[in-house]
C-alpha cells in the first residue's frame, strides 16, 4: 500500500488514500472502539451525562485490564506501588479512554471527508489527534502481534500464505502513515 | 522527527535537541526521566503521556 502525505500551505496536511486503505483504517478503529466498549461495559462508570462521569458516583475500574492491548493503552501509573496505581486508575482511566475515543472520532470524521480523488485535508489543529489515534491503533495492534524491535526481519521471514501476514502488513503501513504524518510537523 | 520527540516537544515545550535526546534515551535505555516535580504535577504529566500513548510511570526520588 502506498499513499501520499504532504504538508499544505497554512499547516494542514493533505493525505491521499485509496478506498481500500480508508476502509481498512475505519474497520481497524472500529475494532479498537469495540475493545474500549468491552472494557467500559465490564466496569461501568456512573455518568451524569453521556461521557461525563458522576464526580460523586462509584469509582471506575482499579485493575490493569487483562487484555494486553488495553493494558498497553491504559497502563499503570505507578510501577512499584500497586495501591497507588489502583487509586490513580480509579480516578483517571475513564477520562483517559474518553480522550482516546475523542481522537479516534476526529480521525474517523476526517475520513468521511475524502474526496472522489481520494484526497483529504487534515486541518493543522487536528493533526495531533490523528497522530495520537494512529499511535494508539499501532500500539494495540503491535501488542496483539507481540511486535519486537526485530519485527521487520520477522515479517520478511513469514511465508507468503501465513495468516498473520495481513496484520503485520497493516502494522507496517500504520507505522509508515504515522511516521509520514509526524514528519510534516517540524 | 519521531512521534516520541513530537510528544516531548508538544507537551513539555522542550527544544528539538532536548526532546530528541530524551527520545534516544528511551530508545536505548528503555526509559528516561522526562519530568520532575510535585506528586500532583507528575500525576498530571503521567496522565498526559498516557493520553499520547507513551508508557510513563511515576516514581518518588529516594
Amino acid at each position: 500500500m502506498t499513499g501520499k502525505i504532504k504538508r499544505e500551505r497554512g499547516g494542514s496536511v493533505g493525505i491521499t488514500l485509496t478506498p481500500g486503505e480508508a476502509e481498512v483504517i475505519r474497520r481497524a478503529f472500529g475494532d479498537l472502539l469495540e475493545l474500549f466498549d468491552s472494557h467500559a461495559a465490564a466496569r461501568p462508570v456512573e455518568e451524569i451525562a453521556p461521557g461525563v462521569p458522576d464526580p460523586f458516583g462509584s469509582p471506575g475500574s482499579d485493575a490493569l485490564p487483562e487484555d494486553p492491548a488495553l493494558a498497553r493503552l491504559l497502563p499503570d501509573a505507578y510501577r512499584d506501588d500497586p495501591a497507588a496505581a489502583a487509586e490513580y486508575r480509579r480516578f483517571t482511566e475513564h477520562d483517559l479512554m474518553a480522550g482516546k475515543r475523542a481522537n479516534i472520532a476526529v480521525l474517523l470524521a476526517g475520513l468521511d471527508e475524502i474526496g472522489p480523488d481520494g484526497k483529504l485535508h487534515v486541518p493543522a489543529a487536528q493533526v495531533p489527534a490523528w497522530l495520537v489515534a494512529l499511535n494508539d491503533l499501532r500500539l494495540a495492534l503491535g501488542t496483539r502481534l507481540e511486535i519486537e524491535e526485530d519485527y521487520e526481519a520477522v515479517i520478511a521471514a513469514l511465508a507468503r500464505d501465513d495468516p498473520r501476514l495481513p496484520a503485520y502488513a497493516l502494522y507496517e503501513w500504520l507505522t509508515w502513515l504515522q511516521d509520514s504524518l509526524v514528519r510534516t510537523q517540524r | 522527527m519521531s512521534y516520541v520527540t513530537f510528544v516531548f516537544q508538544t507537551y513539555f515545550g522542550y527544544s528539538k535537541e532536548h526532546a530528541t535526546k530524551l527520545m534516544l534515551d528511551v530508545h536505548h535505555a528503555g526509559r528516561a526521566v522526562v519530568s520532575n516535580g510535585s506528586r500532583e504535577e507528575m500525576e498530571r504529566d503521567v496522565s498526559a503521556m498516557h493520553g499520547y500513548g507513551l508508557w510513563a510511570t511515576l516514581q518518588q526520588d529516594k
